[in-house]
């Protein structure tokens, strides 16, 4: 009776056109903030990540120190900050933030769908975050490359730098990438809190439905779809991707990801 | 072709090539070579032998300055290299280091592994650097397999490579530390070969080993090195013909018989 009921609601809602282009904007927008959060992230968390590992020898001169000590200060701090808060929290701030400045998302693309003034807030905010948590996988990765490889480097006369662009971090990323891809598959589904400042992504979309249509429980069963849908997708598309690198034969028994609650921990 | 000159880019320099005084190097507060003095001319093959924790392997390294030594002097083509402006990776372009743990590039296939320091170091065009590279990788009988990756070639296999890529830098000298010790037995054979054949072309070598037998066949001056100082020095046949002081002849009884 009662499930018969809800699955009547389903048919009813993806009835709707209107409806229906709601929660193909909401996918849309989830699907590009999730990455933009994650290239984004992995691209600034790789300095955060340079940051934290700045060496400073006791013999260090003196230049050096005035901006090693203050650099790897703050990149520490700011890991501790973001991933010790709710990125629901960081939003809200980010929000109130900008407000004291006079500056209101509201006003900004506000007649563009999906990709307006909440959305570039949201995209800002998403990346700051996971900049926080990439940093970490990125020092990881970095701290596994064998100091071996790094003195035949030495060895060899290349410079800190050099050893840096050329040996260590092309394996850090490398190995990494399991987890910057659960970093994506987390990205999909914690963006749904961006909906508190309005970021036109797929939870907030299902609100906007379910204020209209109070069929809350059909709209939720949609979109917990629409994640499941997204995060199996793109456990898949990783998968892919790792098994090329590693110049495997792909094996196609995707359904199973492991470690799925990286950003948690 | 792209050169960068730099202050080692010398030819007329005298005799000897490297020459080490009174090196002494501690680690915190523990002494690890007490004082070392020796000189290695130009195309000798030099062979440091003595028991492990002797200090050979920081020897060797203060010579490429991945250890900076506590004091005494170190002199490349007559350049004292612990003059503070000397330029650390000039001198490493110069005198090459092969290691126990083969340290190559894992990221990087056999071929690779031997281009990259030739352009990114001395700045070689690519194309100079991997007619260079194969040169290499023939002369020590790797290049059917210069497409593999690290991980697909055996212990032996990768000490060549590695030794073809430290001949890529076109060095004056090659630091081996223990080359063959990581190795299967089996495998030692091939790449003293290699060793063998460089030294007889006139390499400058100087090479850290537990192989008797080469330091024996090879070796134009052996040092025998025991906690941080050296013990003796001499030809081959002086040290394993008749060797001098007492600890040299207990230290080759334990590994001759
Ligand atoms: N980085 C280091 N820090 C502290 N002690 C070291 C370090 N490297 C080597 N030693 C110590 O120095 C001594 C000599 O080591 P090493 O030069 O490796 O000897 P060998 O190569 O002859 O076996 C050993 O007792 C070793 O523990
Ligand atoms: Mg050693």
């Amino acid at each position: 009776m009662f499930l018969s009921n809800v699955f009547d609601d389903v048919g009813s809602l993806l009835a709707k056109e209107e409806y229906v282009n709601w929660i193909l904007q909401g996918l849309a927008g989830t699907v590009v903030i999730a990455l933009i959060g994650t290239l984004g992230g992995l691209l600034i968390g790789i300095f955060l990540a340079f940051g934290k590992r700045l060496v400073i020898e006791k013999n260090s001169p003196w230049y050096q120190k005035l901006w090693k000590y203050p650099l790897r200060w703050l990149a520490t701090v700011y890991s501790v900050i973001v991933r010790g808060t709710p990125m629901m929290v960081q939003a809200l701030l980010f929000q109130q933030l900008f407000l004291l400045f006079g500056v209101n998302f509201n006003n900004i693309w506000n007649d563009v769908p999906v990709f307006n003034g909440w959305f570039l807030a949201g995209s800002i905010i998403i990346v700051l975050n996971t900049t926080a948590y990439m940093g970490e996988i990125i020092i990881a990765g970095l701290n596994g490359v064998g100091q071996d490889q790094i003195e035949g480097a030495k060895a060899l006369g290349m410079n800190d730098f050099q050893i840096l662009i050329h040996v260590t971090l092309p394996q850090a990323i490398k190995n990494s990438i399991p987890t910057i891809g659960n970093e994506l598959i987390v990205n999909i589904k914690d963006s749904s809190v961006l909906n508190v400042i309005s970021v036109t992504e797929l939870f907030f979309q299902a609100k906007t439905i379910a204020g209209k249509s109070y069929k809350y429980m059909a709209i939720y069963l949609i979109i917990a779809a629409c994640y499941l849908l997204l995060t199996l997708l793109a456990t898949a598309i990783l998968k892919i991707v790792s098994m090329k690198l590693e110049g495997k034969k792909i094996n196609w028994s995707f359904f199973h990801y492991s470690n799925p609650k990286m950003k948690g921990d | 072709m792209k050169k960068n000159l730099s202050v080692f880019d010398i030819d007329d320099y005298k005799d000897p090539i490297i020459s080490i005084e009174h090196l002494k190097k501690n680690f915190d507060n523990t002494e690890v070579l007490k004082d070392v003095s020796f000189t290695v001319n130009k195309g000798e093959c030099v062979v440091i032998i003595g028991s492990s924790g002797s200090g050979k392997s920081t020897m060797l390294r203060c010579i490429n300055l991945l250890e900076r030594p506590t004091s005494g002097s170190i002199k490349f083509k007559g350049i004292d290299i612990l003059d503070k402006n000397i330029p650390v990776n000039k001198l490493r372009e110069k005198v090459s280091m092969v290691f126990q743990s083969f340290d190559l590039f894992n990221n990087m296939n056999v071929l690779k592994n031997c281009i990259i320091g030739q352009t990114k170091v001395l700045k070689r065009n690519p194309l100079e650097a991997k007619k260079i590279a194969l040169d290499n990788l023939t002369k020590v009988g790797m290049i059917d397999r210069k497409d593999f990756k690290i991980s697909e070639i055996s212990g032996g296999q990768k000490q060549r490579v590695a030794i073809a890529r430290a001949l890529s830098m076109s060095p004056d000298v090659i630091l081996f530390d223990e080359p063959t010790s990581a190795l299967d037995p089996e495998m030692v054979g091939e790449v003293l070969g290699v060793m063998k054949e460089l030294a007889k072309e006139g390499m400058t070598m100087i090479v850290v080993t537990h192989e008797m037998a080469f330091a024996r066949d090879v070796a134009d001056k052996v040092i025998f090195m025991d906690n941080g100082y050296i013990v003796e020095t001499g030809t081959s046949e002086e040290i394993f013909s008749s060797p001098k002081e007492e600890r040299t002849r207990e230290f080759l009884s334990r590994y001759i018989g």
